[in-house]
């Protein structure tokens, strides 16, 4: 009887599982490099770069935080690859991302003891003060490229050399949305353990939540290295499929205000949301920037504005405590 | 070393003018309303921009009445902080009030984006040189090397402002209602103040300090699309430095960033942005809530 129970248990689990719509999400993707034109796969593997940035700012939100400066991180993280191509000479793209993934944990280690004291706009408006202090450094100094940011060629992937120039290829593809499946399916088990239940915790009442016995501070410094690291990711697998970083569209406030938009339009329900948010707002942008350039970003504040203020339990409602 | 000191001073001290007129607008309707209204970056732009447009347009058509261009800086900033002031309040900010701080920031940022495309598209891409009232003013010598009396003057304007906001908050009527309102909202308001209005009024001041940053730095600049973005990051770390809410605060933290800014741009000018920052950091490493700032007390 018991053995019965545990199988019908199993089988209802099979169907609930979230892995498994991960599995068919990222094998979806995989497979339409044969049937999806170039350009689409293109914006797809962008989106997949900007989406790790954009997961990691789920996980921020989960404990309602919002940071006005992951930018920093996509820099970081595109720098540290683009740099050791440039000046150590590794091809790897194996070893690439890990020295971006470093870069991001060392970097979030040190400044989230900063970081990590404060919340709402503070902490919002700290991050972005501190993705603008990278953008000045890199600007003003000529040894980290300037404004000119640095190039990359030819890539391998677990020594596979690409035939051709062709920088987006069957290997760069698959190795991109394969690791971003990777991550997403970390991030899954996170936010199913316990750690990943406290963030809820954290959320609803921090003073409540440290009575309970968690450390709030020391928790989300935690979240914050995760999540850094996820963006540091993100730019490193940016820089893969790009080929080219410059600050501008990296480190510069505006960027990480996109990172923003597309996160609170996409909400914390999930980790699929961050992932397709992400592909709609490529998408959308590649047409906008066509029909109009010049109002590119009127279009984003109006959907910005109109979806906080109208659909407040909708998109708007991670922050929808009522003020005190 | 010891030549260019007075100069670094001097230097230090009409950034620090300018630092300030730019972010107390900022902090007072941070300090009123709990609004840190990222828009404002857009405000000290469209100042600017008016204040361009207006004298290039005076000068194009009577020319020999150039010292009338002086009366276009406060006129453009009230006329434009006025009408800026009271479409972002009545449209937007009423309907969020209640809601959370972050959404007010997003609702300003989008704000914020949708001023950038609409400058662009009104007064186009090209840019404006209102170089008018600065030569007009002529220089001085200052210790043999001569120096913008603009310049100059614009230390008084912010001890001006300063001045108004510090005698208004100590002695008149409307200072102690205004403290009441920052306070306690709810109770001010069962005391018969009409909080309403006051939200209105600090919002527009606010804005048109905003305005009159833009409108005074006008004559001192290039004024291009893209000038409002470096105010706004600027503008908040002279704030958050100061205490969120503080007007001397900003004050006080208009000073330290001007002077340390100014010493990295003759000594190290690779520093420069990062000394902003950096200043900003470790103070607020020693003091959470700025120099001025006063800590929230947090409800279980």
């Amino acid at each position: 009887m018991g053995q019965v129970k545990v199988e019908r248990y199993n089988v209802k689990k099979i169907f609930k599982n979230e892995k498994i719509f991960l599995l068919i999400f990222i094998l979806f993707f995989i497979s339409s490099w044969g049937f999806l034109p170039n350009y689409a796969i293109n914006t797809i593997c962008f989106s997949f770069c900007n989406g790790l940035v954009i997961l990691g700012l789920l996980l921020l939100m989960r404990v309602g935080l919002i940071s006005f400066g992951h930018g920093l991180y996509y820099c970081l993280g595109g720098y540290s690859v683009a740099m050791t191509y440039n000046f150590l000479n590794v091809k790897e793209a194996v070893f690439l991302i890990l020295i971006s993934l470093i870069l991001g944990f060392l970097v979030s280690y040190l400044l989230g003891f900063f970081v990590r004291r404060f919340r709402g706009i503070f902490f919002a408006m700290l991050n972005m003060a501190l993705s603008m202090i990278l953008f000045g450094i890199i600007v003003k100094s000529v040894s980290l490229g300037s404004t000119d940011g640095f190039g990359i060629k030819d890539v391998t992937y677990l020594g596979q050399v690409i035939e051709g120039d062709q920088r987006l290829n069957i290997f760069s593809y698959s190795f991109i949305v394969i690791i971003s499946g990777i991550f997403m399916f970390a991030v899954l088990k996170f936010l199913r353990s316990p750690a990943g239940k406290m963030l809820e915790a954290i959320k609803e009442n921090e003073i409540r939540a440290s009575y309970l016995g968690i450390e709030v501070n020391k928790h989300i410094h935690k979240i914050y290295i995760f999540s850094s690291m996820l963006a540091a990711l993100g730019g490193g697998l940016m820089v893969l499929l790009v080929g080219h970083i410059t600050p501008e569209d990296t480190a510069y406030w505006t960027k990480s205000g996109e990172f923003v938009f597309v996160a609170i339009l996409s909400g914390s329900a999930n980790v699929f949301a961050p992932i397709l948010g992400s592909l709609f707002f490529e998408f959308i942008r590649t047409y906008t920037l066509f029909y109009f350039p010049n109002t590119w970003q009127m279009i984003i504040g109006i959907i910005l504005i109109l979806g906080i203020i109208y659909l407040p339990n909708g998109i708007g409602s991670i922050f929808s405590k009522k003020r005190k | 070393m010891f030549n260019t000191l007075p100069f670094i001073l001097l230097d230090s001290l009409v950034y620090a003018s300018w630092l300030f007129l730019v972010a107390s607008g900022l902090t007072l309707i941070y300090g009123v309303m709990k609004v840190l209204n990222v828009a404002h970056g857009s405000l000290y732009a469209f100042g600017a921009y008016t204040n361009a447009w207006l004298i290039g347009w005076f000068v194009n058509n009577y020319s020999d009445y150039e010292y009338l261009t002086f009366i276009f800086i406060p006129l453009s900033a009230i006329v434009i902080g006025l009408i800026l002031s009271l479409f972002i309040e009545r449209v937007f900010l009423r309907k969020i009030y209640m809601r959370d701080e972050m959404v007010t920031v997003l609702v300003t940022y989008g704000l914020f984006l949708i001023f950038e495309d609409a400058m662009k598209l009104i007064f186009g891409t090209s840019s404006y040189l209102p170089y008018q009232p600065r030569m007009l003013l002529g220089n001085i010598n200052v210790l043999d090397i001569p120096y913008v009396i603009y310049d100059l003057a614009i230390i008084v304007v912010a001890i001006l402002v300063w001045g108004l906001f510090y005698f208004t908050m100590k002695l008149t009527k409307i200072g102690k209602l205004l403290l009441t309102v920052i306070n306690d909202r709810e109770i001010s308001a069962a005391l018969g103040i009409n909080v309403n209005k006051f939200f209105v009024y600090t919002f527009a001041f606010g804005c048109l300090l905003g305005c009159l940053g833009g409108a005074i730095s006008a004559p001192m600049i290039s004024v291009v699309p893209g000038i409002g973005v470096e105010v706004i990051v600027l503008a908040f770390a002279v704030v958050v430095t100061g205490g969120l809410g503080s007007v001397s605060g900003a004050a006080i933290g208009a000073l330290l960033i001007g002077l340390s800014r100014t010493f990295a741009i003759f000594y190290a000018p690779q520093l420069e942005l990062f000394v902003v920052f950096f200043v900003m950091a470790i103070i607020l490493s020693f003091k959470p809530e700025g120099l001025f700032g006063t800590s929230e007390s947090r409800k279980i």
